[in-house]
């Protein structure tokens, strides 16, 4: 009794790691440059797909192959968000425009969905590795390193962000930026620069969610749409722009997951993260961290 | 305002009636009532959708399940209780109805993003709901078997086809009139500046309500008869994305906050959407819509109907204030 627990507990905390890297991103971009980017969990699932496709022809290593593809992912965050101001941002006030960019995103999303199935077809996709049978005893826990390895992967992520956002001097103007732009270009900053940069992050971070997903299950070009809900309700539990939040949401949700597959049924997990997110915004819109 | 309604409403609603029977009966055809009915159903989501989203500025994603619960408790009466298709309608707006009024509740507290992240859950918590209840078919759905046709149809998709054209004229026709009362100015208000709208004696909270309520039982209603018309209703499709995503982009390329801009997008959209499905493929046809949306919002933001009145210029913000 007590172990099937405890692997429960277990298993969910491995997940939670790998749902916070694909948070985390999202927290960025929408918590710090006010951009609802729900395009997000699609382009993490287009990074699941670059990696299997160099896996495939490359016989690269997902984990290196995932490296491979990061500085295309923020080269082309960069560009997108240079654009994003320069015809979209710069022309609307704030609220119309959010409402616009959403449905703007939307339309994003779609497109990503449609190429991955014209390209790579509907079929799931997986890569595996060496290491993906591989699982280690503990005791009773039994931990399989498919899950393990991209949970050590989000885990240094969330870290490296941390430290990133915290301790560097981009870092932190990137954080002047989000917090108020206007006294941010006063002391000398480019906020159009900065908030590059930060669009540029998140989608990193966004292609190397989309390694481990591919790593951690098969991947399909429909679970972008799947996957908005539990993306948008763990950044948001973790209180928009804080690594660590959206680390310790990630957990929490990915407990509840787990905790709800073992014990009330396999088909309620979906619904989970969704009935988290609507008591989060009934009872405390701003998350459980913000600052 | 009786005399308003009966005026709006009623006639107009016998003139559509005739000019769909007439249709009926004069095309054969039944590939063309298809391509109808998707349209007309377009048109009624798209009304239903711009109630909300394009009079108070709350946009929503969670059409689908609005319209699911409509078309659910539609089948479920008219299966197991075999009710008259009128109540089932009813029934199916009242619910979806009360679901509107959660979301408007959820309105009070959260707006933007927030709002339209909820609404997709809620939608997606009624798809788990159903894919969890054998009494609502599960995960198999339910199969239908169209009842014989009766006269003056040759063939029930006739029927359907005059059912979601009076659907669809009734969603654009309270649209219209809330548009034109002084109901649809508050909304205008509210999209404007919710704080300003307050002080100035908005009842903002009740409108927000009756916004959401009005939008979401319209598209319960609109899903009443699809049950009917797709013959296999199952949880995955009717309540995906995909069905609402069209509607509200429909509104988009038609132009928000305006009554007869879904109308115009969501002809133009189906029509596009029907040819680019027969002639290329399905997923090439959510590529287009995809960039259909992209380019509408970039480069009309209120759509055919922005483009036809000319011009606004947008206002821009001085250099040094872009950021």
């Amino acid at each position: 009794m007590i172990d099937v627990i405890l692997n429960t507990i277990v298993s969910g905390i491995l997940i939670g790691g790998f749902y916070a890297a694909c948070a985390i991103g999202l927290s960025i971009s929408f918590g710090m440059l006010r951009i609802p980017n729900i395009a997000h969990p699609g382009f993490i699932i287009a990074g699941g797909f670059l990696t299997y496709y160099f896996n495939k022809t490359f016989g690269l290593d997902p984990l290196l192959a995932g490296l491979l593809i990061i500085p295309i992912f923020f080269a082309f965050g960069f560009l997108l968000y240079r654009g994003y101001n320069r015809f979209f941002e710069s022309k609307r006030d704030e609220r119309e425009g959010q409402m616009s960019a959403l449905v703007l995103f939307f339309g994003v999303l779609m497109i990503i969905e449609a190429l991955l199935s014209v390209t790579f077809g509907v079929d799931f996709r997986t890569v595996t590795t060496p290491w993906s049978s591989i699982v280690l005893h503990f005791g009773s826990v039994g931990i399989c390193l498919r899950m393990a390895v991209p949970f050590l992967c989000s885990v240094l992520m969330v870290c490296i962000l941390y430290l990133y956002f915290s301790k560097t001097y981009l870092g932190l103007v990137i954080q002047a930026v989000a917090q108020d732009s206007m006294a941010a270009t006063l002391i000398g900053s480019d906020p159009r620069f900065a908030k590059s940069i930060a669009f540029g992050i998140s989608f990193s971070t966004a292609a190397y969610a989309g390694t481990l997903f591919v790593c951690l299950v098969p991947v399909e070009p429909s679970l972008g749409m799947q996957f908005l809900g539990r993306v948008f309700s763990i950044a948001i539990l973790g209180g928009l722009g804080s690594p660590l939040g959206t680390a310790v949401a990630g957990l929490i949700v990915g407990i509840t997951e787990s905790l709800t597959t073992a014990y009330i049924g396999s088909s309620w997990t979906l619904a989970v993260s969704f009935i988290l997110l609507l008591i989060i915004i009934a009872v405390k819109p701003t998350g459980l961290f913000r600052r | 305002m009786m005399k308003k309604v009966s005026f709006e409403l009623i006639i107009p609603g016998i003139i559509v009636a005739c000019i769909g029977l007439l249709i009926a009966k004069l095309v054969s055809g039944i590939y063309f009532f298809y391509v109808c009915y998707a349209i007309l159903q377009m048109i009624a989501l798209a009304a239903a959708w711009n109630i909300l989203g394009g009079y108070t500025g709350y946009v929503n994603f969670g059409i689908g399940g609005f319209f699911a619960a409509g078309a659910y408790t539609s089948i479920v009466l008219l299966k197991y209780y075999e009710v008259n298709f009128l109540v089932a309608i009813l029934a199916a707006g009242t619910v979806s109805g009360i679901l509107g009024l959660l979301i408007g509740y959820l309105s009070i507290r959260v707006r933007g993003i927030y709002f339209s992240i909820s609404t997709i859950a809620v939608s997606t918590i009624l798809q788990m709901v159903v894919l969890n209840t054998p009494f609502l078919g599960g995960a198999k759905g339910f199969k239908i078997i169209r009842p014989p046709a009766f006269p003056p149809f040759s063939n029930y998709i006739e029927f359907l086809f005059l059912l979601i054209l009076l659907i669809s004229f009734f969603a654009v026709a309270v649209s219209r009139l809330i548009e034109k009362s002084w109901i649809g100015r508050s909304f205008l208000a509210i999209k404007d500046s919710e704080q300003a709208a307050e002080t100035s004696g908005v009842a903002t909270l009740k409108l927000k309500i009756l916004a959401t309520v009005v939008s979401c039982a319209l598209m319960g209603i609109a899903g009443a008869p699809y049950p009917y018309f797709i013959t296999l209703l199952e949880p995955y499709s009717a309540m995906g994305l995909t069905l609402g995503t069209y509607a509200f982009a429909a509104v988009f390329v038609g132009g928000r906050g305006c009554w007869f801009g879904p109308i115009i997008g969501a002809v133009l959209l189906g029509g596009l959407q029907q040819s680019v499905t027969v002639m290329i493929s399905s997923e090439w046809n959510i590529l287009v819509v995809g960039l259909v949306i992209i380019a509408f919002v970039l480069l009309a933001p209120n759509g055919v109907v922005g483009l036809l009145k000319g011009r606004k210029k947008p206002v821009l913000l001085k250099k040094k204030d872009r950021v």
